[in-house]
């Protein structure tokens, strides 16, 4: 680079000495920096090339590595940066680096089997890896929060806007109607759950069931991971890059590794975070002059009573949403970190303290964590690692989403002019009721309920791993390392549910009080045993074989136990002899058996890549449970250096093909009675409606994936570019039986889907000049999913509210992202449930931009998302209420061309009374939007300011936000959001969420 | 890993047994696997019984037995509000659907006609559910290591249920046939048989249950709940079926099966319980009932406690037969109750302020089959095959037991039509409410004389003569023939 580089003399040795030194050894030392900044690089792994020696370079980027004598070679790398290599002469002692960054993530190496991985500049299939430092730069709710737009292929959406997180990953589409939708999350080789269990919000809001539902702003146990303990992820998007993870694979794989220790002496990391949030957009409220406007609104003598008190002789209107979303409270967050080596002791350490508040009144999240990574090496031979990690995650999300008990803030507030102070308190020390009618069947003041329920959930968790690997052979051409592997994901969740007798509300189910309590308990565990085989013959001809062999045994077990009481006596808070108790005892339990076999061959110097391999997997879920079922996978790649111009530094076309599957759900092959209920004191069995099936079997995709890699002009452009087509075949589906025949329906495996999509991925570095450099990232997405054909009559996506709503709807030879819904149809206007528009955008495009100047680093996100219709039932109900922001506007001629006409109504009048008709289009809003979710700034102060903190060595400031922008015509917070959470299909349903927050943090960093 | 610019220094040179030890190496991983064996994916379903384990439990004759009541039971209260609609004996004026009175008394617009997605399609999948029960229930009998006795007996109650269950489905489509096939797979569609054949079938059963009961000994293999108090032995419960059968038979005789049906319901009901005699309300209600019971157990669907929607139809009050002393029959005031005005929104109906007060509480029974219709089908009966005089005289009985009104000034010279006109205006107010008055209507061809509460406009009322075959069965027959494609779709 031709830049001149100040390095620090040496002044201490920080490596530890190996305990085996022998005479024929020298130490080498060094330091390694980044180009331009010049800032030294902290847990580089410097090692030589060829030989099992290496070390890591302390927080001051300084390291010491004692090597054999003569001339070696010797590699600094780092996730994220280029390699470098030095030869040493026999006589030299020090060896400096200068690492530059990868911004086109040509570094690396991708996993390519349970104990396998390549070079990633080798890889045949598209790879998508996300560093620790670009997963944590501005802190998320959770990991999925982490991930959003850092994964070509992955769309990754917020459900909500509470606090603590929950969002849905898919990953290349839709794979399944009514299977498993989320991708498999494997962190350090052990298979977590990523289950979302409703802590029981439904018994208190009423919007479905009695004792929880999906509507009740579920948490996905991804949220429980600390993302700040991870070293980087892989998403395995193919078929043929996931099928060596067999039956769950359709969904993509999410490889999760955590930071490791390194040898050297103990560092220790502090980052101590403060931040806030506020309402990041507020729908409006209907402004009221006088009393003739609210009258229509009061909803009896009541209410009508208040308004005349309220609206003499003119209204005052509230800002019940700022009042009620107006909170600012810090929030904390305090990350403790250690990682250091003795002797053939290796261990990474940290603690994690997250609290987070929440902008609605009495919400928020806490997330308190710790955990312990060792590698011990045993000999030459034998290393085992283990892997600790226990977390407890706490939630107070309040109340969103639908409900049918007038509790849902949004929701009431939609119905209720806001002309009256909720925050005022009566003579008796409570809070003042609500005088209108809520809307639904119960009406309350939600001041008054966020207050006073309690409505928590609490995860205990602990996942643990222990990895034993020994290296049977190790000569210069052949290595056979054998591998076992533990695994165990276990968490308890409790909810307890609490909304005392004297609340407005609660008289209107007929008793006075709810209570619920909520267990589920879940256990997870993997055992693996892998051989692995490399033939390194290092002819140009051939350059390596690798061939592995294994298999595993895996089980996931949950438990939930649910009780709901209703008519407590006064502040009794549990179920217990409650006038009307509901509860839930439900067990679910699976276990798989795989064996694989697979090969890796890389030939010509290195140019051409062919991998095959074979996974057969059996599950308890398959109605047969001996027979195995195979998926093959086939990927090749093959690079061009400096094809046609010096210009190109490289091309790599690649393709693969594979097969993954799906298995069944829980029970779908067991033929089943039903409790047919009591009468006259004696329980029944009777026929279940639902009839399972013995041959049921996994759901099975096919994709072909192909693309080339190519990187230009010295790696200053790098473009990535694929285009899959996937089909799954043998879709579970419930096929209707004839009612005559006695029975419902009976789970079938039939139909076809497909998914038809590219991705790109365009990394620049538009200008580096002296120590400033801006590097940009774009990540492009599109697809297009199909239902090719079904063998059942075509029928509505379970999971939604009708066709008066606007649904998804499974029907052959067209889009499975279509919205069906209710609208007037052909000449006569008859209301028919049609194609309305398509739930699926045109494309999301993200943008990534770092510059990077001196010791500042400044960093930015923004997330555009075109198209994608969403079904917006939040202004469905603000128009029925007549309390929409814009319900007085001139309404057009007509909502839509061709809609029924307006007349005189005003825009809000005219929305519903369109919907009222039998057309849902005025609901269905485009939910294109420019998201900022990311923005940073970052100083590295100098390393003699952080000798100024006694026994600091390194200092760094943050500044960053999350969602500090979006620009959208969209009518509600956020067009990312689902009432439903994470769901194959129907993800687009707005109803009275918890809204979108702009979130703001200040960490300071100081290396020990 | 390290590929190409691994340096061989500090390595050794290739050993010889190289081979051997890669092939000893992935022997290890596939020995360590085999431990898994594929009994360890043999796990059981905790939440629901599995219909292979439960059978094999000791328990599981009883509890299906159970079932096949529960599920008749279950049938119950949709069969009765839904008849009484049609019948013009009850409104379901619920306040925010219309629904519930368009579906049923409106019809499709213009055409007249109940709509097969709609509301007013019960009586087919309950009863074929339970038919599903029966089909399982004799196979689970047949497999069983009960004595040959018990066997009998207990085919005899499942055939028993299997006609009763028929018998809603034909008195309900009468014309349009049903299916009395139960298939093992679900999936092999049974094919419709015409009116004729189901209740040949429906006679057929219930005297194949007679003669199983027969030879069923002294008890069956299982208990029957407390609704079939003095009819729970396989000789007392053959009189019950003995009853269903005369109703049956009853049914047939006026849907084709002409005199011969008459005398095997006048036959049948020689067999029943019949007390012709019988002079109290308890000797009038005897008879076969389903307990009701709060929860876990549910409520008598039609209770006047909280079913407090159910309305009786303004007709029954001005049609009331009077007493001597100028006052209401006994029947109307025991049954009929005074309630807030309701309408149906929109206009749909007219307002109605009487309820039922004949199940008073959530736990009172509803009668399966009971004396008093025994009575009014032998006077049926006897009136079809020219015994006026007898029919009049269990009219009389009625009127005067049951009603407490004089007796009738019908004659022996009074014509069939008068006398008919007074039977079926007693087992109105005798069956109230028990799913017999549209039946009845139909069976003699008077739904003409049903009251239409509105009839004109766009909300005019009709008298649907049938119930429509459900969409869903109709869908599976897309593009079948003959029989299978369902003549009422």
């Amino acid at each position: 680079m031709g830049r001149y580089l100040k390095y620090v003399a040496l002044a201490a040795m920080v490596a530890v000495l190996p305990l085996r030194a022998d005479a024929q050894t020298r130490d080498i030392t060094g330091k390694v920096t980044q180009t331009g900044s010049g800032i030294s690089m902290p847990d580089v792994t410097v090692s030589v090339v060829g030989q099992q020696i290496g070390t890591r370079t302390n927080e001051r980027g300084e390291y010491r590595l004692r090597v054999p004598t003569g001339e070696i070679v010797i590699q600094a790398r780092q996730l994220g940066y280029k390699r470098l290599t030095k030869r040493l002469a026999p006589n030299e002692t020090t060896a400096d680096f200068v690492l530059e960054k990868d911004v086109l993530q040509l570094e690396g190496v991708t996993v390519t089997g349970q104990a396998t991985t390549t070079d990633r500049k080798v890889a045949a299939t598209a790879v998508a890896t996300v560093s620790a430092a670009e997963l944590t730069r501005v802190p998320a709710r959770s990991v999925e929060g982490n991930l959003a737009g850092k994964v070509a292929g992955a769309r990754i959406f917020d459900n909500s806007g509470a606090p603590g997180g929950g969002g849905q990953v898919q990953i290349r589409g839709a794979t399944s109607v009514l299977g498993q939708g989320d991708p498999l999350y494997v962190v350090d080789g052990v298979i977590i759950s990523n289950a979302g269990t409703s802590s029981g919000a439904s018994a208190i809001s009423r919007a479905s069931g009695s004792t929880g539902s999906s509507q009740d702003q579920v948490v996905n146990r991804l949220a429980d991971l600390n993302p700040n303990d991870i070293e980087n992820i892989e998403v395995l998007k193919s078929a043929a890059a996931s099928a060596i993870y067999g039956s769950r694979a359709t969904n993509g794989v999410v490889v999760i590794t955590t930071k490791k220790g390194s040898s050297g002496q103990t560092r220790f990391n502090v980052t101590q975070r403060a931040g806030t949030q506020q309402l990041m957009r507020s729908l409006g409220h209907r402004q009221y002059a006088t009393l003739n406007d609210v009258l229509p609104f009061t909803g009896g003598p009541v209410g009508e009573a208040a308004a005349r008190a309220a609206c003499t002789p003119n209204c005052t209107n509230y800002d019940w949403q700022g009042q009620l979303y107006g909170r600012t409270d810090p929030s904390w967050e305090t990350l403790v970190s250690a990682s250091g080596g003795v002797n053939n002791t290796r261990f990474f350490a940290s603690l994690s303290d997250r609290q987070e508040s929440g902008i609605m009144i009495n919400t928020g999240a806490r997330r308190t964590g710790g955990r312990i990574n060792i590698d011990q090496s045993i000999g030459s031979k034998l290393t085992v690692s283990m892997g600790l990690d226990v977390t407890r995650n706490f939630f107070q999300r309040g109340l969103g989403n639908n409900n049918n008990a007038g509790v849902s803030p949004t929701y009431t507030f939609g119905y209720t002019p806001a002309v009256i102070d909720l925050q005022a308190r009566g003579a008796d020390g409570r809070y003042v009721r609500m005088p209108f009618d809520g809307g639904g069947t119960g009406t309350a003041n939600p001041f008054e309920v966020l207050n006073d329920i309690t409505s928590n959930e609490t995860v205990f968790r602990q996942a643990g791993n222990v990895r034993v690997g020994y290296t049977a052979l190790s000569t210069a051409r052949h290595s056979v390392q054998l591998s076992m592997l533990n695994g165990v994901d276990r968490y308890q969740q409790e909810g307890v549910q609490y909304s005392p007798n004297y609340l407005q509300f609660e008289p209107a189910d007929g008793f006075l009080g709810t209570a619920g309590q909520n267990n589920v308990s879940s256990l997870q565990t993997n055992t693996g045993v892998n051989a692995v085989w490399t033939w390194t013959p290092a002819t140009s001809l051939i350059t390596s074989f690798t061939t592995s062999v294994g298999g595993s045994y895996e089980r996931q077990a949950q438990s939930v136990y649910r009780i709901r009481g209703r008519g407590l006596l006064p502040t009794r808070r549990t179920a217990a002899g409650a006038a009307d108790i509901a509860t839930e005892d439900t067990r679910t339990e699976f276990r798989d058996q795989s064996y694989y076999v697979n090969e890796q061959m890389l030939l010509l110097d290195e140019k051409l890549a062919l991998n095959a391999g074979l996974r057969a997997d059996r599950s308890s879920a398959n109605g047969d449970r001996a027979t195995f079922y195979v998926f093959p996978k086939y990927s090749a790649s093959y690079r061009f250096v400096k094809p046609l111009t010096d210009k190109i530094d490289e091309f790599k076309i690649r393709g693969a093909i594979g097969q993954s599957g799906n298995r069944p759900r829980y029970g779908d092959r067991d033929i089943l009675y039903a409790d047919g209920g009591i009468i006259g004191g004696q329980g029944s069995l009777v026929s279940a409606g639902l009839l399972g099936n013995t041959q049921i079997k996994p759901e099975v995709m096919n994709e072909l994936e192909f693309g080339f890699d190519a990187s230009f002009f010295g790696s200053r452009i790098g473009l990535e570019m694929t285009r899959y087509q996937r089909t799954i075949k043998d879709l579970l589906l419930t096929f209707p039986l004839p009612p005559s025949s006695g029975l419902g329906n009976q789970i079938i495996n039939g139909g076809q889907l497909s998914v038809l999509g590219s991705e790109a991925v365009l990394s620049l570095v538009p200008i580096r000049r002296g120590s400033f450099e801006w590097t940009s990232r774009i990540l492009f997405n599109a697809n297009a999913q199909f239902v090719n054909n079904i063998p059942v009559p075509s029928f509505p996506v379970p999971g939604s509210f009708g066709a008066a709503y606007g649904r998804n709807r499974i029907v052959a030879n067209t889009r499975s992202t279509y919205i069906w819904g209710n609208a007037p149809f052909g000449a006569n206007g008859a209301v028919r449930d049609t194609i309305l528009f398509d739930s699926n955008p045109v494309h999301t495009t993200t943008f990534n931009n770092d510059f990077a100047w001196k010791r500042f680093t400044f960093s930015f996100l923004a997330d555009w998302r075109n198209g994608g219709y969403v079904s917006n039932m939040t202004n469905n109900l603000w128009d029925e209420g007549g309390q929409a922001r814009d319900y007085d506007n001139v309404a057009p001629a007509s909502i839509l061309p061709g809609s029924r006409p307006c007349g005189t109504q005003t825009l809000g009048e005219c929305r519903y009374a369109t919907f009222n008709g039998g057309d849902v289009r005025p609901y269905m809003q485009k939910g294109s939007y420019v998201k900022l979710r990311e923005v940073t700034l970052n100083y590295q102060a100098p390393d003699s300011w952080a000798s100024k903190i006694p026994g600091g060595k390194s200092l760094r400031f943050n500044l960053s936000g999350r969602n500090l922008a979006l620009w959208t015509d969209y009518w509600s917070f956020d067009p990312e959001f689902n009432n439903f959470g994470n769901t194959n299909f129907n993800r687009f349903i707005d109803l009275a969420p918890f809204p979108s927050s702009r979130q703001f943090f200040f960490s300071v960093d100081v290396g020990f | 890993m390290t590929t190409s610019d691994s340096l061989s220094g500090a390595t050794r040179s290739l050993m010889t047994r190289t081979p051997l030890r890669t092939i000893g190496a992935l022997t290890f991983a596939s020995l360590s696997l085999a431990a898994c064996s594929k009994d360890a994916l043999n796990i059981t379903n905790p939440n629901t019984p599995s219909v292979a384990g439960a059978s094999a439990d000791p328990q599981a004759l009883q509890l299906l037995a159970t079932g096949l009541l529960r599920q008749n039971r279950n049938s119950l209260g949709g069969f009765i509000t839904e008849t009484a609609r049609f019948g013009r004996e009850a409104y379901v004026y619920t306040p925010q659907e219309g629904r519930n009175t368009s579906a049923y008394l409106i019809g499709l617009s213009g055409q007249n006609k109940l709509d097969n997605a709609g509301f007013a399609v019960g009586s087919w999948g309950g009863p074929y559910g339970n038919l599903r029960d029966v089909f399982n229930f004799k196979n689970s009998v047949a497999a069983s290591t009960l004595s040959a006795e018990q066997k009998r007996a207990a085919l005899g109650f499942a055939k028993t249920i299997e006609g009763i269950e028929l018998l809603t489905v034909i008195a309900t489509r009468d014309t349009i046939g049903a299916v009395v096939q139960i298939n093992q797979d679900a999936t092999d569609i049974a094919a419709f048989v015409s009116r004729d054949s189901t209740y040949k079938y429906i006679l057929n059963t219930l005297d194949e249950a007679n003669t199983d009961l027969g030879a069923g000994g002294a008890a069956f293999p299982f208990a029957l709940h407390s609704g079939f108090a003095g009819f729970n032995t396989p000789t007392t419960f053959r009189q019950f079926n003995r009853a269903i059968a005369a109703r049956a038979a009853a049914y047939y005789a006026t849907s084709g099966g002409g005199a011969t049906a008459w005398q095997r319901s006048l036959t049948a009901l020689g067999a029943s319980f019949l007390n012709a005699t019988a002079t109290s309300a308890a000797q009038l209600n005897v008879g076969v009932y389903h307990p009701y019971a709060a929860a876990p157990d549910v409520s008598n669907p039609v209770n006047a406690t909280t079913n407090t929607d159910l309305y009786a139809h303004v007709s029954v009050d001005a049609d009331a037969p009077l007493k001597a002393d100028g006052t209401k029959d006994n029947r109307y005031l025991a049954k009929i109750i005074a309630r807030p005005t309701r309408n149906a929104p929109q206009g749909l109906g007219i307002p109605s302020s009487l309820g039922f007060g004949l199940y008073p509480s959530i736990s009172t029974p509803l009668p399966i089959i009971r004396n008093e219709e025994l009575i009014l089908l032998r006077a049926e009966g006897l009136l079809a095959t020219g015994d006026k005089a007898g029919a009049i005289s269990l009219i009389n009985a009625i009127r005067v037991n049951s009603g407490g009104l004089a007796p009738s000034t019908l004659t022996a010279a009074s014509t069939d039509a008068a006398i008919l006109t007074e039977l079926l205006l007693q087992k109105r107010y005798s069956l109230m409410l028990e799913g017999k008055r549209w039946i009845d209507m139909r069976r003699y061809g008077r739904l003409a004389d049903l009251p239409r509460d509105i009839t004109s406009g766009v909300n005019a009322h009709f008298v649907a003569r049938v119930q429509p075959i459900p969409q869903a069965e109709c869908l599976q027959r897309v593009g079948k023939t003959g029989a299978l494609a369902g003549p009422g779709c």
